[in-house]
């Protein structure tokens, strides 16, 4: 084998983060090493997965998990994670552990932060600043808009979020019934705007407009809608070695508190050992935690990066509530992507001091299924079930919603007791929603209810336990301080200067809209600092 | 839609049935006794599961009419017939109507008795439509109406049994996309250029009251 064993970047995970550090540096002319800690997943045997699943809802049943690199599974539960706490539910989240990560299936909703986002505790007197602020990410988020390719409004809707560029893309024309609730809502008070999202309008980076095949969860077919998938692929094809299978278990520090190498089991559970450079740990904000945890020294009892206690605290995510109703008109939800506008009117405002901001967001899913399985327990049979097919088909409204969530120490990852098959732990969660956040869905469930008022909506339905939204936040949180946060305004550990966090876990606020374009351009912006650091041009 | 462009089923799932390797026949003109006797031979062999579907399961022929000389038809043509009947949708994948047939025997051992008890009061309501059918099997015999509910169930969804035991045999020939197909499509599978969605769609405007 001609496997390289040192080079200048040692990447560990390769989803979206991972998979754009190393795809820039390996541009740039460094040498890149990647560890996955799961297997290699083809895109058409996801699609053969997803067609001959039962239970069609579970996104992850598609990516089965693999015995060395399990990730949470629910039907049936795996208990991968350990959850702990009073909305333990609420963080029963799901990631993967494959080559690509968990962009393999997502929404592709590809919002910017706003401004204030970054400046919590300055602005509102809640929660903690970030160390960088919007300006400072800016380009950064325009450079990731058009690595993932990104679709929005060029039209001049205003979203909070100033550009300096249009989209790379002209957005997707709505489908029937976001053109519907465009109308209504927008005359009524609310603002329904038509999302960006990191899905093809047109032919882009070698990949086709989207077609509606409405299977964004769990796989694109087509690959119109962007996965990390492709820049792993860009990675490769630029000459970055990815060794797949590859579960790392610690980090080796030396006296002078750099990291210098990863230690790893590899698929015949035999421990390897990689050196470098420089670190980017882009393992998700769990997975990355644990590596950190277990990493732990003499020197280093909490774990490396750890000084402060705060590696694996501060958890967030986006707690959702829902409705569904029939509408009295006919929409035909499932008509194109299966999610194209959002009602974003409570992202930022002075409320924010009192309750948190959130985003709620129409489900263009096709309801073929679910109308089916309602009629059949009607007890209906022959060309009346038809019709409630058809009926329930075309009238069913779902709006979901994602609720800020303010950083809290004591909502944390723990290494549990629990072991997983090479007997490393599992990740231990213990979780509480605050009342900023539950005041902010009470909110919610009466602007719920004004939205199916105004469709004249029967059978009703509010599902306002807080459902997880697996955008994982904090565990590694970005600050000034070192005292008090793990990285700082370059995403570098404050304790090790070779180390770099590529993971939405370094977010020091949650705001109310999907967090992987900010993780994008947080990963472009490492891949600039480490191009200066190599002496390659940025 | 052709076959071919059906999901295979995994592993573990139908196998491949190869029904015309063993048949049994009965003869016709027994009692209802009888009958159950059928059903109940069909049972023993569908309780042996996915041992029976990997040697090529059963096909058992039951007797349709009331007498005179031997007639047999085999068990999945008299399943395609009787889908046909409870659904209302004619005509229906014989293909599809074998591995529903075999999925359903191999899940419930009383299922082949259960069968044969179906045909029988079909057979004795002649030109009568699937919802007034469903209607009289659910009022005078809740036991035998949920197995027809069972078998239209797997027709529309395109599943067999639930939780752990749940069985995909059909997914886009699922009668349920059947029913939107001029509308919406199975999620996957795209049918239309880029930008169709913007039309608007067909109004639907009743509700179906349970009968």
């Amino acid at each position: 084998m001609s496997e390289n064993r040192s080079a200048d970047i040692v990447v560990i995970g390769s989803g979206v983060a991972g998979a754009l550090v190393a795809s820039e540096l390996a541009q740039a002319g460094a040498s890149v090493l990647m560890l996955e800690a799961g297997p290699r997943l083809e895109r058409w045997r996801i699609v053969e997965n997803y067609r001959n699943l039962p239970n069609k809802d579970d996104n992850q049943r598609p990516y089965p998990a693999s015995k060395h690199a399990p990730h949470p599974e629910y039907g049936p539960d795996n208990n991968y994670l350990v959850l702990k706490g009073p909305d333990a539910s609420s963080y029963s989240s799901q990631y993967l552990r494959v080559v690509g990560g968990t962009t393999w299936h997502w929404a592709a909703s590809a919002w910017r932060y706003l401004p204030n986002d970054f400046h919590m505790q300055s602005v509102y007197g809640v929660g903690r600043d970030w160390a960088i602020s919007y300006d400072d990410l800016e380009p950064y988020y325009y450079r990731a808009e058009v690595e993932l390719g990104v679709s929005g409004p060029n039209d001049g809707t205003d979203l909070g979020s100033p550009r300096k560029q249009p989209y790379p893309m002209d957005h997707l024309p709505l489908s029937y019934i976001d053109q519907r609730f465009s109308d209504v809502l927008n005359v009524n008070g609310y603002k329904l705007v038509s999302e960006p999202v990191a899905r093809n309008s047109r032919p882009y980076d070698a990949r086709p407009t989207c077609c509606g095949n409405n299977n964004c969860m769990p796989i694109c077919p087509i690959a119109a809608m962007y996965s990390g998938i492709v820049h792993v692929a860009k990675a490769e094809r630029a000459g970055t070695q990815l060794i797949a299978d590859a579960v790392v278990y610690r980090l080796e520090v030396d006296a002078h508190d750099k990291i210098v190498a990863a230690q790893y089991f590899d698929a015949d559970g035999n421990s390897q050992r990689v050196t470098g450079r420089y670190f980017v740990l882009a393992a998700n904000a769990l997975e990355s935690v644990k590596i950190l945890l277990m990493s732990s020294t003499d020197k280093w009892k909490n774990g490396l990066a750890n000084s402060s206690d705060q590696v694996g605290r501060n958890l967030m995510d986006h707690p959702g509530t829902g409705v569904t109703f029939l509408a009295n008109e006919t929409l035909w939800p499932g008509r194109g992507p299966m999610e194209m506008t959002s009602i974003v009117d409570h992202r930022d405002g002075e409320f924010r001091r009192d309750w948190a901001a959130k985003k709620l967001h129409l489900n263009n899913q096709v309801q073929t299924r679910h109308a089916t399985l309602k009629a059949l327990a009607m007890g209906l049979t022959g060309p009346r079930l038809e019709q409630e097919i058809r009926y329930r088909s075309a009238h069913t409204v779902n709006i979901n919603s994602f609720h800020d969530i303010l950083p809290d120490p004591e909502n944390r990852m723990r290494l549990s007791d629990q072991k997983d098959a090479l007997g490393l732990p599992r990740p231990e969660i213990t979780y509480q929603i605050g009342d900023y956040t539950k005041r902010s869905a009470v909110h919610t469930h009466e602007s719920y209810a004004q939205i199916a008022a105004l469709f004249g909506g029967t059978e009703i339905s509010f599902d306002d336990h807080f459902a997880p939204n697996n955008h994982l936040m904090g565990s590694v949180i970005m600050g000034r301080d070192p005292r008090d946060s793990v990285v700082d305004h370059e995403c570098r550990a404050h304790d090790h200067d070779n180390l770099f966090l590529a993971t939405s876990g370094v977010m020091a606020s949650a705001s109310s809209v999907n967090c992987t374009l900010t993780i994008a351009a947080l990963s472009l912006h490492i891949a600039d600092t480490l191009k200066r650091a190599l002496g390659k041009s940025a | 839609m052709t076959q071919s462009s059906e999901p295979r089923v995994p592993a573990g799932g139908d196998g491949s049935p190869s029904l015309d390797k063993r048949r049994f026949l009965l003869q016709t003109g027994v009692a209802a006794g009888t009958l159950l006797g059928a059903g109940g031979w069909i049972a023993a062999i569908a309780a042996s599961g996915n041992a029976v579907a990997a040697t090529g399961p059963v096909a058992a022929s039951v007797p349709v009419t009331g007498g005179g000389a031997p007639t047999a038809v085999p068990a999945d043509t008299q399943f395609l017939t009787l889908s046909q009947t409870l659904t209302g949708r004619s005509p229906l994948d014989p293909i599809l109507a074998r591995r529903y047939l075999n999925a359903l025997s191999a899940q419930d051992t009383n299922f082949g008795t259960q069968f044969i008890a179906l045909l029988k009061f079909v057979a004795l309501s002649p030109e009568t439509g699937p919802e007034v059918l469903a209607a009289t099997l659910d009022r005078q015999n809740s036991d035998l109406g949920k197995v027809l509910h069972r078998i239209v169930s797997a027709w529309y969804t395109g599943v067999v049994g639930e939780g752990a035991n749940a069985q995909v045999i059909a997914y886009q020939g699922a009668l349920m996309f059947v029913a939107v197909e001029d509308v919406v499509m199975p999620p996957s599978y795209c049918r239309a250029a880029p930008f169709y969605w913007t039309a608007k769609p067909p109004q639907v405007t009743a509700h179906s009251i349970p009968a």
